[in-house]
């Protein structure tokens, strides 16, 4: 596999997906425990019977008992489907001086996570998106869709401007209530309109993770005297003297981090910013643990 | 009002726009680089540049605004406050334009003359003068030409300037300041006070000045501005100083001449007689004096003028030396014998005529003599031909060779003497007792009878002991071997001196003045026969010494040469006949006729060099006309032909810049200062600016 080599593999072993105080809806049954109640999963709790309920949920042990009819309730377990959503767009194609660019470092991402994820035995699909979806591979269990997504990740390229929100929009729409969305972009797009998108997700009781991709020299801006900066996604220019706007760079580089992170903790969405000059694993060990910045 | 005391730094002006050109340089070589998004960039620009947009463009204007100071402070600004119009209606400014006339001021820069550039500075410097200002327009060489006074305004000034025409004077400038300074003190005392010297500033004029320069001159005052005139051109000069004869007896001219400036100068020395080059040598004039000799040719005439010429360089008034070498006529004289034997060998008249040149032969007026020969022009006649001859042509008689001296002949040797000619009797063997009593009342002695002395010899008693050929020692001579077979007794009169006595003691040769004319008797002859004398060196001596003395020929040589405003004297001597009048004609051809008082005449109008003819008319001179001639240069007794530049303690004004240079002398204040400050301003105010960029 392209990204995921053996030394890649065997620093995933240690990784894991742990999403079981997560609820999901899926159509297998896996590790994972399931909105819906019902009789073959894990009892949930006890309810009064009303006119209407079948009569094998009774539980009759408890009727002896209180002489009253309740039903058992159970929280029947279901495979996750979980989806990863990859910006591919020019921006992505960033890289600092000596560093991985960030497209590269995003397909290991995605290809980490989607291994995480069928390693629990759920189905894990790719989304990769610019100002258009350019792949949708929908989710799906076993091994093979891993090779199929590492094989799909290195056949594309970064590329184009991003409308992040409107491609989202319709790809995380077309995903099923309460699955798992997983986006991997640098998140350079209008912030506002993101967090709107997020919040929609969110109330569609999708899991969403998302996760920040950036080189330190956007953070930074290291450059020095002046410079014709040419943007990656629309070819536009800019000359400024780099000293004269690193401050105000970095003053509104920090608020949009703050903004990401504040907005996103509030709506329970596990954020954390990757910066490509750290180890891939030990960034994605400390997220999965919960830190927001990686 | 703002002018530049040097424009030609504003050719810097387009550096002011070098900030301009390094920030479009700076610009250009941005090196680009990818970025991944420009949205936050682009908003941080914004915002820098709404903050520090202002700032640049204050940077940059500081910047050019700093360089455009230097700039200007580099040009030497100079600030008239209130302008030129308002500095004429001030109290007004009293101005004296001293014009130098001294032949210095001929000296050609660009082909012409400083002195007509210096009258076009002054003409307008005069158009500068506004209304309220006086001036005042003088020349001055030796001192002020004329009076003082303001004109009426600045239009005849003008042409008082326009009239002003060069001398040939030497410069003192101090007399002509001493004057200025006290004209001006005459003035109401608020008013401004300037002397604009249009002089060639030029060495020589400062060493005019006294060694305590400007203050050391009486009535100096140090509120009134001295201004003088910067030349373009340094010029280098070489002239004749001075030239004179060489020492007497040599018929060559010494001639000095001086060079200033470049070294070696190549030129050549002409000679120039009666307007015709006789002669040309090259010279290579080292700087400061070399001495050149060059010879005179060889004439029988007793004047010789002309001039002595360098190649003209930049000043030609010095290149050439006008003289006039007067040269006192030859005497003649006159051998008067008895018998025609006297000029046979061994005879005395012999051994004068070898001496002495003869009628028809080579004789240089110059030199004074045929060479190895004395400066006499000697006739011999027979006594009895006495009546044919003109005795006023001769200087000396000499009468030898006979018995006695007939009345016949002795009145016209007695109207010779006293009319002031000479006469020499030599005593031979053949005169009578009582030959000579027809000349009794002339003679310096009475002859007692012939005798053979006891002994030889001969000794100098009251003889003079020079000659036209120089000075000499009688003692030099081997007199002791001089021997007399026989010779006449002599008693000296009383009135008469003992030139030469015999080895013992007995009067030989005896003198004495008898009207204007004077007398010599030698009590013995020259005959070979007789005594040896002739054969002896000191017979050339003894020759020498009585025919100056009775003919009063000394051989000087004239040098008729003055300075130009020096009076030119001709006295007559009771030798020489006086005319009535003159009439002296100038170079320029100007005639003047004077009256000859006391038998002397004083030319004054000796205004410019050249030969000057004076025409002697009247008196005992009758119809004929005679000429004679003098010379006149210029006072070169300074270094008037120095024309390098001095370092003059005044300000000078530059004719190609007189307006700015005289309104900043004036009235204006040099900005250079201020300018600088500005510009030190305006970088500090660009440090101040950029401080907080760099904190950032």
């Amino acid at each position: 596999m392209h990204y995921l080599d053996p030394v890649s593999l065997a620093k995933l072993r240690n990784l894991r997906l742990d999403l079981r105080r997560r609820v999901m809806e899926g159509h297998w049954a896996g590790r994972h425990r399931s909105s819906l109640r019902g009789f073959a999963s894990e009892f949930a709790q006890h309810r009064a019977y009303v006119p209407g309920d079948e009569l094998r949920r009774l539980d009759w042990k408890v009727y002896a008992r209180k002489d009253r009819f309740f039903v058992r309730e159970y929280q029947e377990e279901k495979s996750l489907r979980a989806q990863v959503l990859l910006d591919a767009s020019g921006s992505m194609s960033f890289s600092g001086q000596g560093r991985p660019s960030k497209w590269d470092y995003a397909c290991r991402l995605s290809a980490a996570l989607a291994y995480l994820v069928l390693s629990e035995g759920d189905a894990a699909g790719l989304a990769v998106f610019d100002s258009q979806e350019r792949l949708f591979l929908p989710p799906r269990g076993g091994w093979p869709q891993i090779d199929v997504i590492d094989r799909a990740l290195a056949d594309l390229r970064p590329g184009g401007e991003t409308d992040l929100v409107s491609v989202l929009r319709r790809t995380a729409l077309r995903l099923p209530r309460r699955s798992l969305v997983m986006l991997i972009s640098d998140l350079l797009g209008d912030p506002q309109e993101f967090l709107s998108l997020v919040k929609a997700l969110r109330a569609r009781r999708q899991e969403v993770f998302v996760l920040q991709v950036l080189d330190p020299d956007e953070r930074d801006l290291p450059y020095e005297g002046p410079a014709l900066f040419e943007g990656l996604e629309d070819s536009a220019l800019l000359r400024c003297e780099v000293s004269l706007v690193r401050a105000g760079y970095q003053e509104l580089f920090e608020k949009r981090r703050r903004l990401y992170e504040a907005s996103l903790h509030a709506c329970g969405v596990r954020f954390g910013v990757f910066y490509t000059d750290r180890p891939w694993d030990a960034a994605l060990t400390r997220y999965l643990s919960g830190a927001s910045v990686c | 009002m703002l002018s530049f005391l040097s424009p030609g730094a504003l050719w810097a002006l387009p550096l002011a726009g070098l900030p301009v050109l390094l920030h479009l340089l700076f610009i250009r070589r941005a090196p680009r680089r990818s970025f991944s998004d420009l949205t936050l960039l682009r908003e941080a620009h914004a915002r820098a540049l709404s903050a520090g947009r202002l700032r640049q463009w204050l940077l940059l204007l500081l910047r050019c605004l700093a360089l455009l100071a230097l700039v200007a402070a580099a040009a030497r600004p100079v600030l008239h406050p209130r302008g030129a119009s308002a500095a004429g209606a001030e109290e007004g400014l009293d101005v004296l334009i001293l014009l130098d006339s001294s032949w210095s001021m001929r000296a050609e820069e660009a082909g012409r003359p400083r002195f007509e550039r210096a009258v076009s500075v002054g003409l307008s410097f005069l158009r500068l003068l506004r209304p309220a200002d006086r001036v005042a327009v003088a020349s001055f060489s030796q001192g002020l030409d004329g009076e003082l006074a303001f004109s009426p305004d600045a239009r005849f000034a003008g042409e008082a300037l326009a009239r002003l025409r060069p001398g040939w004077k030497s410069t003192a400038l101090a007399p002509a300041l001493e004057s200025a300074y006290a004209f001006l003190g005459r003035g109401e005392a608020h008013r401004r006070r300037a002397v604009l010297l249009l002089s060639d500033d030029s060495r020589h004029l400062l060493a005019s000045l006294p060694s305590s320069g400007l203050r050391g001159i009486p009535g100096y005052d140090s509120r009134t501005l001295l201004l003088g005139l910067r030349w373009s051109q340094e010029l280098s000069n070489a002239g004749i100083k001075e030239a004179a004869p060489a020492s007497a007896g040599r018929s060559s001219v010494l001639v000095r001449s001086e060079s200033f400036g470049k070294a070696p100068v190549s030129t050549s020395l002409d000679l120039w007689l009666r307007g015709r080059r006789v002669e040309q040598r090259a010279l290579s004039l080292s700087e400061g004096a070399s001495l050149s000799e060059i010879q005179l040719p060889s004439s029988n005439e007793t004047e010789l003028f002309g001039r002595l010429e360098l190649r003209p360089d930049a000043l030609p008034a010095d290149d050439s030396w006008h003289f006039v070498l007067k040269v006192q006529p030859s005497p003649r004289v006159l051998y008067l014998h008895g018998g025609p034997d006297s000029l046979a060998a061994g005879r005395g008249g012999y051994f004068l005529r070898k001496l002495l040149s003869e009628e028809g032969r080579g004789f240089d007026a110059a030199s004074g003599a045929e060479p190895g020969r004395m400066a006499y022009r000697l006739d011999a006649a027979d006594m009895g031909r006495l009546s044919r001859l003109r005795l006023e042509d001769y200087s000396v008689v000499v009468l030898d060779d006979f018995q006695s001296v007939p009345p016949e002949v002795a009145e016209p040797l007695k109207r010779h003497v006293l009319r002031g000619g000479g006469l020499w009797i030599w005593a031979g063997d053949r005169l009578e007792e009582g030959g000579l009593e027809s000349l009794a009342d002339l003679l310096p002695g009475r002859l007692t009878g012939a005798y053979a002395p006891a002994s030889g010899g001969l000794r100098a008693d009251q003889a003079p002991a020079s000659g036209p050929r120089g000075a000499f020692h009688w003692e030099d001579f081997d007199l002791a071997n001089i021997a007399f077979g026989r010779r006449w007794g002599l008693e000296p009169s009383a009135e008469a001196r003992v030139w030469l006595r015999d080895g013992g003691g007995a009067p030989l040769l005896a003198q004495k003045d008898f009207g204007r004319g004077r007398v010599l008797l030698w009590a013995a002859s020259f005959d070979l026969a007789r005594t040896n004398i002739a054969l002896k060196p000191v017979f050339s001596a003894l020759a020498d010494t009585a025919l100056s003395h009775l003919s009063a020929f000394t051989g000087e040589r004239l040098w008729r040469c003055v300075r130009v405003g020096e009076p030119f004297e001709r006295v007559w001597d009771g030798a020489q006949t006086a005319p009535a009048r003159v009439e002296v004609e100038s170079p320029d051809g100007r005639r003047t006729a004077l009256v000859v008082r006391d038998r002397r005449v004083l030319y004054t109008q000796t205004r410019e060099p050249g030969i000057y003819r004076m025409n002697l008319l009247g008196g005992s001179v009758q119809d004929e006309s005679i000429e004679e001639r003098f010379a006149v240069n210029a006072d070169r007794s300074g270094d008037e032909g120095d024309l390098r530049p001095a370092s003059v303690p005044w300000p000078q004004l530059r004719p190609e810049a007189l307006r700015e240079d005289f309104l900043l002398a004036v009235y204006g204040r040099e900005a250079r200062t201020l300018v600088l400050g500005l510009a030190l301003l305006f970088l500090a105010l660009e440090a101040v600016l950029i401080y907080p960029w760099r904190r950032t």
